[in-house]
């Protein structure tokens, strides 16, 4: 598969996640040019405002390592991420610390990005991760923007009046 | 980089910070603690005082000063920043002729100066300009006692203590993390003085499991979420343990933690919360069901990585209070200041050296892996 097919996956993951109510971001790890861990957003679903798409594929990686048997530090410097929107800051660093091959993402993260928009977090590590965006970063821009026109489900009644933007991560 | 406070801490010292042997250090955006920049200027010299108020109203119009800084200094009038007229006298006095400004009332040769070219943020910067330049300055009073270290009262100080020495006590047990990352953190209800949640760095059994990235988990759990399947053996998944000095249970990670040997027998941690904050309490909850770790505080033995600092900031805590800098890989202090970077959609404060030299002495025992 190339570049563009990988990302119209990680844009169906996108999408499942909106339908469950969380934000709309999807991400793959691609090992040896196959796909071995698919993840979403399940922010709501965990109550955790950590489990981003990313690091819900690492747990799966980490498990299917131990399946196999393989040393998940090996695995994970030969893994291609790619995810719907620039990993945030948080994300971008765990990538780093695994010390992972090449993210690809569509749009750009405006308020969390952490490889160019906001933060720049391969400032900090001496690993330097291949980066390449705007892979149909239209597409998900608009899986964004149709999650932020509703609200989010799960944040407290006081604050879905307050603000018709939805007080979510990603 | 040079900060202004250096200088001025130990005389400002503040009585109540002298009972302890540490000081908290709030970590403010850059803009508050480096000194002002200053900037080449022209300034002309006024030949007669009683035109003052002629030039000064002469000059509003035709080259206005910046905001903060006051016209004059004695009989030295303060015309424009040298780059702004090409570093050239006579392009700047063309400009004031052009202005219909009568410039025989100045000397004939124009000073040049360093003059702020920033508004200074705080009452040190402001020392600071003062020595250049007269400038305007109005005090932000929670900035000022942000430095002077006037923000928390006694009790306040000895409880962010009590909770660093069971933060101290955790890593000592157990912690195990990378040169980038290593510690414990905890998480408490500053409304009520509960911890929440405590964990310890784990990264040997799991890379994520950084101490703030499972005392995280741990908060979602008691929300009834959470992701991490931290205590195989426990039935419902959840190790619970109760403290000796309080009926609160709260979780904990990893499980070899034993709180009943090892905690500080402070009371001042676990004492009532008193009506005023009860109240307090009752107003929020009615008004909100915990959501995230929403305003809740987080003690944590060294300056998060990034992926703490960010994972913390997604969960919303308020105020985050750590022992030890982490030159490498800091980004609430050493590396950058995250929660002054403009754009992101929330914020929280912090502080630094909090029972500095004990956790110094604590990270050097704790056992690290090789992260890579
Ligand atoms: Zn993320
Ligand atoms: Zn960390």
């Amino acid at each position: 598969m190339n570049v563009v097919e990988w990302m119209d996956k990680a844009l169906e993951k996108a999408e499942e996640s909106l339908k469950k109510g969380e934000v709309p971001v999807g991400c793959l790890f691609i090992y040896e040019n196959k796909i071995i861990a698919t993840g979403s957003n399940t922010v709501n679903e965990t109550r955790n405002a950590t489990r981003h798409a990313e690091l819900n594929c690492i747990d799966d990686i980490l498990v299917y390592c131990q399946e196999n048997n393989y040393n998940y530090k090996e695995v994970f410097k030969n893994i291609d991420v790619v995810v719907t929107v620039e990993p945030c800051i948080m994300c971008a660093a765990a990538l780093h610390q695994l010390q992972i091959r090449s993210i690809i993402y569509g749009c750009a993260n405006d308020r969390f990005g952490g490889c160019k928009s906001v933060f720049e977090v391969s400032k900090v590590y001496e690993t330097k991760i291949n980066v390449v965006g705007n892979v149909k970063g239209n597409e998900a821009m608009q899986l964004l923007k149709d999650f932020y026109k509703g609200t989010n489900p799960n944040a407290p009644e006081a604050k879905k009046g307050r603000k018709k933007k939805v007080d979510n991560n990603e | 980089m040079d900060t202004v406070h250096q200088h001025t801490d130990k005389s400002k010292d503040n009585e109540s910070q002298m009972k302890f042997n540490w000081k908290l250090q709030p970590i403010l955006p850059d803009e508050y603690t480096r000194l002002p920049s200053l900037e080449k200027s022209f300034i002309g010299i006024l030949k007669d005082k009683k035109n003052i108020s002629k030039v000064i109203v002469d000059l509003t119009n035709s080259l206005p000063t910046p905001q903060h800084l006051k016209r004059c200094s004695g009989l030295r009038i303060y015309l424009a920043y040298v780059n702004k007229v090409n570093g050239s006298q006579t392009n700047l006095k063309a400009l004031l002729v052009e202005n219909g400004f009568d410039i025989s009332l100045l000397e004939d040769d124009y000073e040049i100066a360093d003059i702020p070219s920033v508004a200074p943020r705080t009452k040190a910067q402001m020392t600071y300009a003062l020595k250049y330049w007269p400038v305007n300055f109005h005090p932000n009073p929670y900035v000022e006692a942000l430095i002077s270290g006037s923000v928390f009262n006694d009790a306040q100080l000895r409880s962010l203590e009590t909770y660093m020495k069971i933060a101290i006590c955790i890593a000592e047990k157990s912690a195990v993390g990378t040169k980038d990352c290593n510690g414990s953190a905890i998480i408490v209800d500053p409304v009520n003085g509960n911890i929440l949640s405590m964990a310890a760095s784990s990264i040997d059994k799991h890379p994520m499991w950084h101490a703030s990235m499972l005392a995280i988990d741990l908060v979602a759990r008691l929300q009834g979420g959470g992701s991490w399947n931290l205590f195989n053996n426990a039935k419902d998944g959840t190790k619970i343990v109760e403290s000796k000095y309080h009926n609160r249970m709260f979780p904990y990670y990893p499980e070899c933690l034993n709180t009943k040997d090892s905690f500080p027998s402070e009371s001042l941690l676990f004492k009532k919360p008193d009506q005023k904050n009860k109240n307090l309490k009752k107003k929020i909850d009615s008004k909100y069901e915990p959501y995230l770790c929403t305003g809740y505080w987080a003690i944590l033995l060294q300056e998060p990585c990034p992926l703490c600092a960010m994972a913390l900031l997604h969960s919303r805590v308020s105020r985050i209070f750590y022992g030890l800098s982490n030159p490498q890989t800091g980004i609430l202090g050493s590396q950058a200041i995250l929660h002054s970077i403009p754009g992101l959609n929330h914020r929280y404060q912090v502080w630094s050296s909090l029972l500095l030299d004990t956790c110094r002495k604590t990270l050097e025992k704790c056992r690290w892996i090789d992260g890579s």
